[in-house]
């Protein structure tokens, strides 16, 4: 995964909804992020909430150990427009590149 | 679960907090780390078992570097302090226990009544003791090398001299 799409992708998940580290790997392979390992996950959600972009609580669960559950700051969510702008850059320069060019536009 | 899996989720947890500590994580901050990695592994093993969700976490100590980011990615330094105190206060302790050992060999040798020379071995062993016993009582002991090995492993255990090795790991970038 390019660097910086997961980032993106955890603050924008957690954005929409609190959540905690197995559960945003469910929510992201059910919305087609394949081959993603929580070995990956779980670094990134600290890294972010020690950057100040995530903040989170501990919530007691009955089928274990307690949770704990991120959350998108406000900071998250500049970073997170950031990275969105970034990424739509990136996706339109990938579009673009290897088009074949219209010849009306070349004449 | 059952005591398997439950060990194997446990094992891989003290895996993580090792190479945690390695990375000089505080106790406290380890703590908050292990509990919420065990909390995540529970849900995975009733997801996908207690196997399936060790392996998708990878490497306990690639885990710990890339949580701890750009810190873990630099080993730990060495305690040396630390390491020294630990063998000070090993050598006084030995120093201490071979001294009562040597005393309680010569009281021994008198209360048999033995006569010449009297050679021994005693606690932390490794070395000889040698009591002429005639009109008086004369000892000849040197320190036994047992003391000095054990001195040196509780400098190098104390001041986790390993890590020194850890320095030349390679370093990964973070992804996220």
């Amino acid at each position: 995964m390019l660097k910086g799409v997961l980032g993106m992708l955890l603050l924008r998940l957690l954005d929409a909804e609190e959540s905690y580290g197995y559960a945003v790997v469910v929510r992201l392979r059910e919305a087609g992020v394949l081959g993603l390992a929580e070995g990956t996950v779980y670094p990134a959600l600290t890294r972010l909430e020690g950057a100040g972009h995530l903040e989170s609580r501990l919530v007691a669960s009955t089928s274990g150990p307690a949770r704990k559950y991120y959350r998108t700051t406000p900071a998250g969510r500049e970073a997170l427009a950031t990275r969105e702008a970034s990424w739509r850059l990136l996706r339109a320069a990938v579009d673009r590149v290897g088009t074949v060019p219209d010849p009306e536009v070349l004449r | 679960m059952k005591l398997l899996d439950r060990a194997r989720l446990g094992l891989y947890v003290q895996r993580y907090d090792f190479w945690l500590d390695v990375a000089d994580v505080r106790r406290r901050r380890r703590r908050a780390l292990r509990h919420e990695l065990r909390a995540n592994l529970h849900d995975a093993a009733h997801d996908v078992g207690a196997a399936v969700a060790v392996a998708n976490l990878g490497s306990p100590r690639t885990l710990a570097r890339e949580t701890v980011g750009e810190a873990a990615g630099r080993p730990a330094r060495p305690h040396w302090t630390a390491g020294g105190q630990w063998a000070v206060a090993t050598f006084v302790v030995l120093l201490l226990l071979w001294t009562l050992s040597l005393l309680a060999f010569l009281d021994g040798v008198q209360a048999t009544g033995a006569t010449g020379t009297v050679t021994g071995s005693v606690f932390p062993w490794g070395g000889t003791v040698e009591a002429r016993v005639g009109r008086g009582l004369q000892v000849s002991a040197s320190v036994p090398v047992t003391v000095w090995v054990l001195t040196l492993v509780a400098f190098v255990v104390g001041s986790r001299a390993w890590v020194l090795l850890t320095r030349r790991g390679e370093h990964l970038t973070p992804v996220g």
